[in-house]
């Protein structure tokens, strides 16, 4: 069996510059970046344990098939396919060029400060942070934020 | 269940026909879409319902017109042109069997969710309702 690097990551707690040890937890959080220099809207998405594409379904209460099973299947495949995770970027490709995550997240994406410092204070906890751009229209502003939010952290969680 | 989906890009308005056995409701809509009530992203679909009920531009239950009047000509003005063959033969079949239809436009012009689905372009059915939402309108 083939351990690589990234699955090492993803489970060991995460240490922060200030060397806290944060133990992984369920919580997923999503973090706004507005748009970037090609007018894209950006929003990490990070998440405290893996979640498959049935389970997603499973919580946004869709049926598979439908419309709204063909919306949401897409969306996942739009986050969890088509987008940079980051852990896993950092780790494969940028871990030697890049001493920190922190700096990895501050120099390849010119993320401002308060930005690293949500990642490291709220993010670090995750499995999983997602630099997603999306394509749906609706997941922009504080509806796209709130969405997103709901679907991840639904209230009365399975 | 049938379905069909896909993308129009640069369009402004959309037209929808909605055939149905009983009034629109939004029960009825949800279980069409595929997405149950307590969904915790219902308010993305509660918000499609309102745009389309909204946007309804005429409504006709077949149950109360002429049956000697051709389908296609009880949607006058603008609505001639925007009737695809596709579409007609769905309205022929609804006064066949006395159903309601229901034809609008959703408008990209309007809020995010409803710019969202305008933009989509999906034909979707179950034993209830009949939605296409496949032409594209300027």
């Amino acid at each position: 069996m083939i351990f690589t690097l990234h699955y090492f990551f993803a489970k060991l707690p995460w240490k922060t510059k200030h060397n806290t040890i944060i133990a992984p937890t369920n919580k997923t959080f999503i973090l706004p970046l507005g748009y970037d220099s090609s007018h894209r809207n950006s929003i990490l998405i990070s998440l405290g344990a893996p979640i498959d594409e049935s389970m997603f379904l499973l919580k946004a209460k869709v049926k598979r098939g439908t419309y709204a099973g063909e919306l949401l299947a897409n969306l996942y495949d739009e986050i969890f396919n088509r987008s940079l995770e980051l852990k896993y970027d950092y780790a494969d490709y940028y871990a030697i060029e890049y001493g920190t995550f922190d700096e990895y997240v501050r120099k390849r994406f010119l993320f401002t400060l308060e930005i690293v410092n949500d990642i490291n204070v709220r993010f670090a906890q995750s499995c999983q942070i997602i630099y997603f751009q999306p394509s749906f229209h609706f997941l922009i502003e504080d509806y796209g934020v709130e969405f997103l939010e709901n679907l991840f952290e639904p209230r009365g969680e399975l | 269940m049938k379905i069909r989906t896909g993308f129009v890009s640069n369009s402004s308005s959309t037209s929808f026909l909605i055939i149905a056995k009983e009034d629109l409701n939004q029960a009825d809509f949800f279980e069409l879409m595929g997405i149950e009530p307590d969904s915790p992203i219902a308010n993305l679909f509660e918000q499609f319902y309102q745009a389309v009920i909204q946007s309804i531009d005429t409504a006709i239950d077949f149950k109360t017109v002429d049956k000697q009047v051709p389908a296609e000509s009880l949607f006058e003005g603008e609505w001639t042109d925007y009737l695809s063959s596709h579409m007609i033969t769905k309205i022929q079949d609804a006064k066949n069997h006395g159903l309601k239809a229901y034809l609008g436009k959703l408008s990209s012009d309007e809020n995010l969710v409803e710019c969202f689905f305008c933009t989509d372009s999906f034909e979707v059915e179950n034993e209830k309702i009949y939605f296409n939402g496949l032409e594209c309108v300027w």
